[in-house]
């Protein structure tokens, strides 16, 4: 590494990043088997994403009719959005064997709850820069971009305190904190960042673990996939706790796994 | 893909593995978690490689990726954590036998978004202008993470940025 100039910050970082990696570095693991089963899945996944866009713009295109029935979608329409022609399901490469046929299953889960449930003004589900992050396609035109949240489980039985709350004199990031609880007795609060325009709904489950779902800031497709980052439309409030609150997708969020990657 | 472009990407992956895993360490902290970083890394430029046959291009995708990763990651872990704008107050002890511990420690403390900058300027040697493209960030953004970042890590070391400076 070249570093410029004689400015004492840019040594005592460099001084730093080189200090920490003087040690002799572990052996290089074997790692391209894995690299290209999870490049091939995540090249299906790409096209399966593709497809998703084809199927919100189909009413325009006036294709719905031929992808409303299952199995009765033109070849070329098939191929394009991944269907498997024997049963009409998304078709999958086969699996790595390191926890991507988990990570698809979990973001298949999340983006069906997701579509089957989005509040009004909302016309799809695009995957996002993650397995667990995901564009919600507005009705006029721009996205949402959500991602699930985890969090270290915490005592069954207890709450959080508000975000809305300082704690130990820490500066606040949220506003408008309101505390609910859903049907299966978990209880959250809902708010408003102010760091940037977002909106945030964070659970704790009776048996103490953390969900929820918030949104972000840019909607990023997914790597490879081509696209710029857009700016992400922030969720009204009611809209979020309709769409975390209901069962099917407060079951889906709950499923995430603490380590699941965004 | 073609066995001559399987071939060229066999040659990238074990040309850049070692600087990834490196600058991917630096962020995080950790072999493991570095290794599994680079890996999903890799992933996405090996799905993207029809497209990248040019090694210098195939690189900075893969800095790219690399870091956005990270920050991604962070964010998400983060979201539904209350932040805290000040860097903690007690100072990190850097002594002889424990230096390289103890300025890993140090690193680890700085805010992940503000490190990755660091590391992107000042490891990666990459100008203002080329981490506001990586981080999809204002050229401002980054100079403002930059010296932020920079104090936080002055902060926690206290007294021996001296030494470390003058090292």
């Amino acid at each position: 590494m070249t570093h410029r100039g004689d400015d004492p910050d840019r040594r005592m970082a460099a001084e730093v990043f080189r200090a920490v990696l003087e040690r002799p570095e572990p052996e290089q693991p074997v790692v391209l088997a894995a690299v290209r089963a999870g490049g091939r899945r995540l090249r299906a996944r790409r096209r399966l994403a593709i497809g998703a866009g084809v199927l919100v713009a189909a009413p325009v295109l006036a294709f719905g009719a031929a992808l409303a029935v299952p199995g009765a979608a033109a070849p070329w329409l098939r191929d394009l959005v991944g269907l498997d022609p024997a049963d009409g399901r998304p078709s999958t490469a086969q699996p790595s064997g390191y926890g991507m046929d988990q990570l698809d299953a979990l973001q298949a889960r999340l983006q069906a709850a997701l579509a089957a449930h989005l509040p009004a003004g909302y016309t799809g589900v695009l995957a996002g820069g993650g397995p667990t992050t995901f564009r919600l396609v507005r009705a006029d035109g721009g996205f949402t971009a959500v991602a699930t949240i985890t969090g270290n489980p915490v005592t069954p039985g207890s709450s959080e305190p508000s975000p809305c709350e300082s704690k130990d004199g820490k500066p606040v990031y949220a506003s408008d904190c309101v505390l609910r609880t859903l049907s299966d007795g978990s209880t959250g609060w809902l708010y408003r960042s102010t760091s940037y325009s977002g909106t945030q709904f964070t659970l704790v489950t009776p048996q103490g673990r953390i969900a929820g779902l918030g949104t972000m800031p840019t909607a990023v497709p997914p790597q490879g996939a081509g696209g710029e980052p857009q700016e992400s439309k922030a969720m009204a409030p009611a809209d979020l706790e309709a769409l975390v609150s209901n069962p099917e997708v407060l079951a889906a969020l709950k499923a995430v796994p603490l380590d699941a990657p965004g | 893909m073609s066995p001559e472009r399987e071939r060229l990407f066999e040659q990238f992956a074990a040309a850049r593995y070692g600087a990834l895993r490196r600058t991917a360490y630096l962020l995080c902290g950790d072999w493991h978690l570095a290794e599994d970083l680079v890996q999903s890394t890799l992933i996405k430029v090996y799905a993207r490689w029809p497209r990248l046959r040019d090694p210098d291009t195939a690189g900075g995708y893969a800095r790219t990726t690399l870091v956005r990763t990270f920050v991604d990651g962070r964010r998400r872990r983060s979201a539904g954590e209350v932040a805290s704008a000040e860097p903690p107050e007690t100072a990190a002890t850097v002594t002889d036998p424990d230096r390289r511990l103890a300025l890993l420690a140090a690193l680890a403390r700085v805010t992940p978004g503000y490190r990755a900058v660091l590391v992107l300027r000042y490891w990666e040697d990459q100008s203002v202008e080329e981490c506001a493209a990586i981080l999809n960030r204002s050229s401002g953004a980054v100079r403002s993470d930059a010296h932020r970042g920079l104090a936080q890590l002055r902060t926690i070391l206290g007294d021996s940025v001296h030494e470390i400076a003058g090292a």
